[in-house]
């Protein structure tokens, strides 16, 4: 049966931790205690409060960090998942 | 108007079933194989409460409707950890649905997958309900007259819906229940549904424009502020942001159509790695426009205007009817593309998990092998979606029609949130147990029914408000929206966190309370140790059933053909030269994933265990798999200490080889200094003997010079070679040197005899200093005077004085027998103190001695053989002075 070789590449703890961590990051910084300190400031623009444009802004950060990271992931998991399984 | 909506919608879906049809065949398959289409499918995630529910979300409650598009932006950015493994599982062991996942993990149980089943049925059919009454009302809403615009539409036409249930029935059934074999995947209806994610997309995206270009004072010359409009500055409840986020996160994995596009449909599994930051990017495009929209329908609508319609409404006030009819067929698209994949999933499980556990109950033999099973199975899925809609119009039509779309969407999160602890501990906790995880379930899944569905669904009834002010049967502990006295404001989060609270205590009790059966150990062991290398292993129970009763089995559940070429294909595989493959527990494991692919796993272990007659774990095969888990976690320690080690055996070759390679060079040095030792007096041979053979005329006097010269040289060159082989000898540490106990001072009297006539010659005074205690050491008489001899030699050698004299004494101190021979010479500079021991080397101030200058090189040998030292003290000013020690015996 199909048992993956020990000695298949695995991305370095490292990645792992930053892949794992980015939604736990996001999630403070899109947490209720962070937004009412962003709303203190009563700044608008376009008709938006500050508050919009930090919680669309990170979302729009968070999505570009893990387009690297996943970039990153694939090529270190080519070895031991690219390759498809026979149907 | 109505035809012209009735139109659109036809020829809408007709499109679709184009489409479906197209992508179907074989050609188009490499073009649908793309982390787009993926992407596009999993966003049946936004559906028509999405569509119009968001902007009447955030006409409410401002930013909150975010929370619905976090919590799967979370998840998925997040995909390494959770879906990857989800991911992994599903495509290995051929999963059909989240129910067969959950009942998989815990020893392939059928009354998991029932629960499961019937946890996702009743949390799906108020949520389907819910597209009913948003088509409906978009239909009235698209109907009606421009100049007359229904704003907001109190009672949905029930006949409508009815319809529009009846035509979804229809078209699901057409569409998702063509085959029963998972592995020939709905490629059709992905297709279909990434089409209607493009779809939904650009007509929220339309309707978004022209709501920015109507707020930057556009067509109507006014200016709307958001912020204003929709009071985005009010301070937000805290608890309910963090719970509408994790919610929205445990269902983005458990409501049985995001599990049925993220991984059951799922064809390539690295396509995840760009669906985990190109959906979240979708889920942002999809709610970026929700505030223009809900902020201009706000200011610009009459106030008694539906914020749920004003996608519709907006563009229809506008004037712009081409973008009031996209955003219809956006809703077209986000209802309908929920209803079937849901549909879909929940017939699967339907006919997998309830129905075909009691067909089997009976017996299979009365089904034939020209497919009638996979008829069977088929006929129940299609009822199984018309049970579901009928379902959904039931709930429509009985009430609930009153309220908001976005809390009949919740409800529903709330329900599939409580699959969450089974399928997430499951994952990671072995303990997990099959007791655990149905007593978690029930108590979850009661806790919702309880608190906020039947309030949903009965709140108009007077016996149940009698509930719930005085709790059930008059426990007041037991008030749906005040349980155990406990009050909120919020019932949605009230019975969330109490339905999480009793789910998960009621798993980890369940599981702790009593030990998991051998087969349910193996599954969690196989589940939570999927990503560690641990796969399927090949359990060692022999089994006794023939290639045709498994055949017979199998064509009866895929019919004959399939069967066939199931059988022929694994008999090539394993080298087989029949087209029936040998019947070993392999393939039996091979053909139960087959036939899980259609029928799920609990019922495909059933029917391998009616076939193959017995339990299929054994204690052995336990052992095996965790010998197999062990032995992967050793092996993985074990490389890890073997470099280690390796690299300590390298440092240790490469000092080694260093080492080697001073010594290298300190041989070819010596040797060089041999070789030139040896020219002087050979060449001084070679010429004299050339003077004796080539000249006649020589004097009988210059010839017995020559030959005196000759023969002195020839005794130099043998010294020196009998010095060198001595060094030699003395360098190899088995050399034989006789050691006995001897007296040294017997030995330092012999040298001083044999050198008295030399110091005569030179007029050298000799003074001596002993203590002749007659004390004993380990060494060799001849060669210790030698030594002695040696340094005498030199000293007479080098010690030129006026009044030359030598001075000779010995000591006893704690166990070392001490030898001073000094001169009262010019003394040895301490520049040379270290090197006059090297080999080849002479005082600078030789004064015509000659000698090889191997003399204290071979005594420092010899008194370190002697396990003693011979070293020069120093001393500033004349005089050298040589220092023998040498370890005294004990028993002396």
């Amino acid at each position: 049966m199909t048992e993956r070789p020990i000695t298949a590449r695995r991305p370095s703890p490292r990645l792992r931790a930053v892949a794992a961590l980015l939604p736990v990051a996001l999630f403070a910084l899109l947490s209720p205690r962070a937004l009412e300190i962003i709303s203190q400031t009563k700044a608008e623009f376009l008709g938006l409060p500050l508050k919009a444009f930090y919680i669309f802004g990170l979302w729009l950060l968070a999505i570009v960090i893990g387009a690297l990271i996943a970039r990153a992931l694939r090529q270190h998991s080519q070895t031991s998942e690219g390759q498809e399984p026979q149907p | 108007m109505t035809e012209f909506a009735l139109a659109i919608a036809l020829s809408y879906a007709a499109l679709l079933f184009l489409i479906a049809f197209l992508s179907d065949r074989e050609r188009a398959r490499h073009w649908l194989a793309s982390p787009f289409v993926y992407t596009l499918s999993i966003s049946v995630y936004c559906t028509s409460w999405t569509f119009y529910g968001a902007v009447g979300s955030a006409t409410r409650s401002g930013l909150e409707y975010l929370t619905i598009y976090l919590g799967p932006t979370l998840v998925f950015l997040g995909f390494w950890t959770v879906l990857r493994k989800l991911l992994h599982i599903t495509r290995r062991d051929n999963l059909t649905t989240v129910a067969d996942f959950i009942s998989a993990r815990y020893g392939k149980s059928d009354g998991v997958a029932a629960l499961v089943t019937i946890i996702c049925v009743a949390a799906t059919a108020p949520y389907i309900a819910l597209q009913i009454r948003a088509m409906a009302t978009s239909f009235a809403v698209i109907s009606a007259d421009v100049s007359n615009i229904a704003y907001a539409v109190e009672e949905i036409d029930i006949l409508a819906a009815f319809w529009i249930a009846a035509g979804l029935a229809i078209f699901t059934i057409l569409f998702g229940t063509r085959s029963v074999d998972v592995n020939e995947r709905h490629f059709g209806v992905v297709a279909a549904i990434a089409v209607e994610g493009v779809v939904k997309l650009i007509a929220l995206i339309s309707v978004g424009l022209l709501a920015v270009f109507s707020l930057q004072g556009g067509a109507e010359g006014m200016t709307v502020s958001i912020s204003d409009s929709l009071a985005l500055n009010e301070e937000m409840a805290g608890a309910r942001w963090i719970g509408l986020t994790l919610l929205a996160g445990m269902a983005i994995i458990t409501l049985p159509r995001q599990f049925q596009v993220t991984f059951v449909e799922n064809q390539r599994a690295s396509d995840l790695y760009t669906a985990s930051w190109l959906f979240p990017l979708y889920l942002l495009l999809m709610s970026v426009f929700i505030l223009p929209i809900a902020a201009v329908g706000q200011t610009l609508l009459p106030s008694g205007a539906d914020p749920d319609m004003y996608v519709l409404t907006l563009p229809m006030t506008l004037g712009y009817d081409t973008i009031a009819v996209m955003a219809f067929i956006g809703g077209l698209s986000s209802g309908t593309a929920m209803v079937i994949v849901s549909c879909i999933a929940l017939s699967t499980m339907i006919s997998n998990h309830l129905v075909l556990p009691l067909v089997l109950r009976t017996s299979m033999d009365r089904f034939g092998r020209g497919g009638d099973f996979e008829r069977l199975l088929l006929t129940v899925r299609r009822l199984a979606i018309a049970f579901i809609l009928a379902v959904g119009f039931v709930y429509l039509w009985a009430g609930a029609s009153t309220r908001a779309l976005a809390s009949i969407g919740l409800i529903a999160f709330a329900g599939v949130a409580q699959l969450v602890p089974a399928l997430i501990v499951g994952l990671y906790w072995e303990g997990a147990t099959k007791r655990g995880a149905i007593l978690g379930l029930v108590l979850g899944f009661l806790t919702w029914l309880f608190c906020l569905l039947l309030p949903e669904f009965l709140g108009g009834l007077g016996w149940w408000q009698r509930v719930e002010a005085q709790g059930l049967l008059g426990f007041g502990v037991l008030r749906p929206h005040a349980l155990f006295g406990i009050e909120s404001s919020d019932p949605l989060l009230h019975a969330l966190a109490w339905s999480m609270i009793f789910n998960t205590v009621g798993l980890v009790v369940g599981s702790l309370s009593a030990r998991a059966q051998p087969y349910e150990e193996r599954q969690a062991t196989l589940f939570v140790n999927a990503m560690h290398g641990v796969e399927r292993t090949q359990p060692s129970a022999p089994r006794t059933v023939s290639v045709d009763r498994l055949f017979d089995l199998a064509q009866r559940v895929m019919g004959a053909d399939r069967a066939y070429r199931t059988f022929r294909s694994y008999a090539a595989q394993t080298g087989s030269r029949s087209d029936f493959p040998t019947v070993n527990d392999a393939f039996i494991g091979h053909l139960e994933r087959r036939f899980a692919a259609s029928v799920g796993a609990a019922s495909a272990r059933a029917m391998m265990l009616e076939a193959t007659g017995g339990e299929r774990v054994t204690l052995d095969e336990l052992v095996e798999i965790a010998d197999e888990t062990a032995r992967l976690m050793r092996h993985s320690t074990e490389v890890e200490r073997k470099s280690v080690e390796i690299e300590e055996v390298a440092r240790r070759l490469r000092a080694a080889n260093d080492q080697l390679r001073v010594m290298d060079r300190e041989k070819d040095e010596f040797l060089s200094q041999v070789s030139h030792e040896l020219r002087t007096p050979m060449t001084s041979i070679k010429s004299f003997s050339d003077i004796l053979i080539n000249t006649g005329d020589l004097t009988s006097e210059e010839r017995a010079r020559f030959t005196g010269i000759i023969h002195s040289e020839s005794i130099r060159l043998t010294e020196l070679l009998d010095e060198i082989v001595d060094l030699s000898a003395l360098a190899r540490p088995d050399s034989d040197l006789a050691l006995e106990p001897i007296d040294p001072e017997a030995a330092i009297d012999l040298a001083i005899d044999s050198s008295l006539g030399l110091m005569r010659v030179a007029g050298v005074r000799l003074l001596q200093d002993r203590a002749r205690g007659g004390v004993l050491v380990e060494a060799h008489v001849g060669r210790l005077s030698q030594v002695i001899i040696n340094i005498l030699s030199n000293a007479l050698k080098y010690g030129r004085a006026a009044e030359p004299q030598i001075h000779v004494a010995t000591r006893l101190s704690a166990g070392i027998f001490t030898v001073i021979i000094s001169d009262n010479g010019p003394g040895i500079p301490a520049e040379e103190r270290e090197r006059i021991f090297g080999k080849f080397v002479r005082g600078v101030d030789a004064g015509g001695e000659t000698g090889a200058g191997l003399g204290l090189a071979i005594s420092q040998r010899i008194v370190e053989r002697f396990g003693g030292t011979l070293s020069v003290l120093g001393s500033n000013g004349p005089g050298a002075k040589f220092e023998v020690t040498l370890p005294i015996m004990q028993n002396s």
